[in-house]
């Protein structure tokens, strides 16, 4: 079985958030809340004369080791069989402790406000019916149907690759292997699927 | 050194989550302290008030943390599934053992009650050993809620082992000066609970510069946390001079120049109850993590 990971070049990311848009509408994400599965974050670094402007694309890690799903009072945050860290929106409690636990700032409450807003929006096709803690599912119904994740297929400077990490022939394990593309936070030993080239 | 620009105060957890860890860390202290005055025979009268005072408080905090925090409180039934390695699982695991047990070890002291005297008949033979359990499930509740705070990595201000111990020592010291002050309501006045509470401050403010020294020392989140919290006016008086300071000179006082005064224990529960919740509000509401950023 393939493990996905995907590999984000922020050398070449421009900005433009399509990934982001792409997302919120294959997901339905509560854009109206400014709440994102993924976002490239506009960072700038520092002081004047040495200043410095980085755009950084966010997401879930499905990490190996998730420190989210340690922490999940009611496993309501759990790995499938392909490795990827999802949540059973209807055993979530809405505790928030994954959001603590959580390095990379990947998970958001969809609220009511936010439940009741996506049913006037999307009406009757909703996907959130109930209040739960949101993340990046690695768009999994559309890895079912052999497609890329949303963020990636829609990305203009393709800087985001998709790929099976235990491929050696894979652009992503290469990036990987070479010591080019680094997972974030490797200190706190949650062994991230996602990797960085910058 | 430039601070780095993308800090940012955690937005998982917000005031309710002090006021339950704190009323339950209280109302578990306050179970545990009462089965020690039990087993030892100190006074029987107060089993009862202290246990019920425990239950009590131990059913606000389980109300806060139902009604008021989580998004989807039913879905409690399910904060069972994961106790391996939930400290909330444990949390929850906690609070129900205290509550039966508790129950099931302060009715016997209600005998005299007539709509009780056969349960209280029967459960008597086992008050010891429901009270052990209560009292056990009393020392661990504000250890595991320390830990569900110390567990984020990513948290560095409160990932420390000495949250578990401050949550721990405050309670107990919170516990001990309501149950000195019960104690004083009816008439009786104990130095030990006086010494108690002096020997509970002083860890409490050994553990509070261990806990400065981690932040110090510790990542750039830490320092920053601790700066902030430091910076609050409401930290500084609630917590250091009302919380430690007061109690720890006021107890010092009693102690060694042998005074009895009537107001003593009802001021250091106060001050105790003060200084124990603004440390917990000022920890939770100060959490500071940084985004990964590899910049």
């Amino acid at each position: 079985m393939a493990r996905l990971g995907m590999v984000i070049d922020m050398r070449s990311c421009v900005g433009c958030q399509a990934c982001s848009a792409a997302c919120s509408l294959e997901n339905q994400t509560p854009y109206w809340s400014d709440k994102w599965r993924t976002r490239v974050k506009d960072i700038e670094k520092g002081v004047y004369p040495n200043t410095g402007r980085h755009l950084v694309p966010t997401i879930c890690m499905h990490c190996e080791d998730p420190a989210c799903m340690a922490v999940c009072p009611s496993k309501a945050t759990f790995k499938n069989e392909d490795g990827f860290v999802l949540v059973d929106y209807d055993t979530c409690l809405g505790c928030k402790a994954c959001m603590a636990a959580c390095p990379y700032g990947a998970r958001y409450v969809y609220d009511k406000e936010d439940i009741a807003e996506a049913r006037a929006v999307y009406g009757d096709s909703a996907q959130h019916q109930k209040v739960h803690i949101d993340k990046c599912t690695f768009c999994q119904d559309r890895i079912a149907r052999g497609m890329e994740p949303a963020c990636a297929a829609t990305c203009p400077t393709a800087s985001r690759m998709v790929g099976d990490l235990d491929d050696p022939g894979s652009s992503v394990a290469k990036a990987v292997s070479s010591g080019l593309a680094k997972p974030l936070r490797q200190d706190l030993g949650t062994g991230p699927r996602i990797f960085y080239i910058y | 050194m430039a601070k780095p620009m993308h800090l940012e105060r955690q937005e998982a957890y917000e005031w309710p989550v002090a006021v339950y860890l704190f009323l339950g860390g209280f109302g578990g202290a306050l179970i545990t302290l009462a089965f020690v005055l039990h087993f030892f025979k100190a006074s029987a009268s107060m089993t009862g008030p202290a246990v019920l005072s425990g239950l009590i408080l131990f059913a606000l905090a389980g109300a806060a943390l139902v009604f008021f925090d989580l998004e989807r409180p039913v879905n409690a039934i399910y904060s069972l599934n994961n106790a391996k390695t939930s400290g909330i699982s444990w949390d929850v695991i906690l609070i129900a053992l205290n509550f039966v047990s508790g129950i099931l070890f302060v009715l016997p002291e209600y005998g005299s009650i007539e709509a009780l005297n056969g349960l209280a008949g029967a459960l008597a033979p086992y008050q010891a050993l429901f009270g052990a359990i209560a009292a056990i499930a009393g020392l661990l509740f504000p250890i595991i809620s320390g830990g569900l705070l110390a567990a984020p990595a990513s948290i560095p201000l409160w990932h420390t082992p000495a949250l578990p111990l401050l949550f721990l020592v405050t309670s107990f010291a919170l516990g001990l000066a309501y149950l000195g002050s019960l104690f004083t309501l009816s008439g009786t006045v104990y130095a030990s609970f006086t010494g108690g509470i002096l020997a509970l401050s002083l860890l409490t403010a050994g553990i509070s510069l261990a806990y400065l020294e981690h932040t110090h020392n510790g990542p750039v989140e830490a320092k920053e946390g601790a700066h902030r919290m430091l910076k609050t006016p409401r930290f500084i008086a609630l917590y250091f001079i009302i919380g430690l300071a007061f109690p720890l000179a006021l107890s010092a006082y009693l102690l060694f120049t042998g005074t009895v005064l009537t107001w003593a224990m009802p001021a250091l529960a106060v001050s105790l109850f003060l200084g124990g919740f603004a440390v917990r509000n000022c920890v939770i509401l100060n959490g500071v993590q940084t985004y990964p950023w590899p910049y």
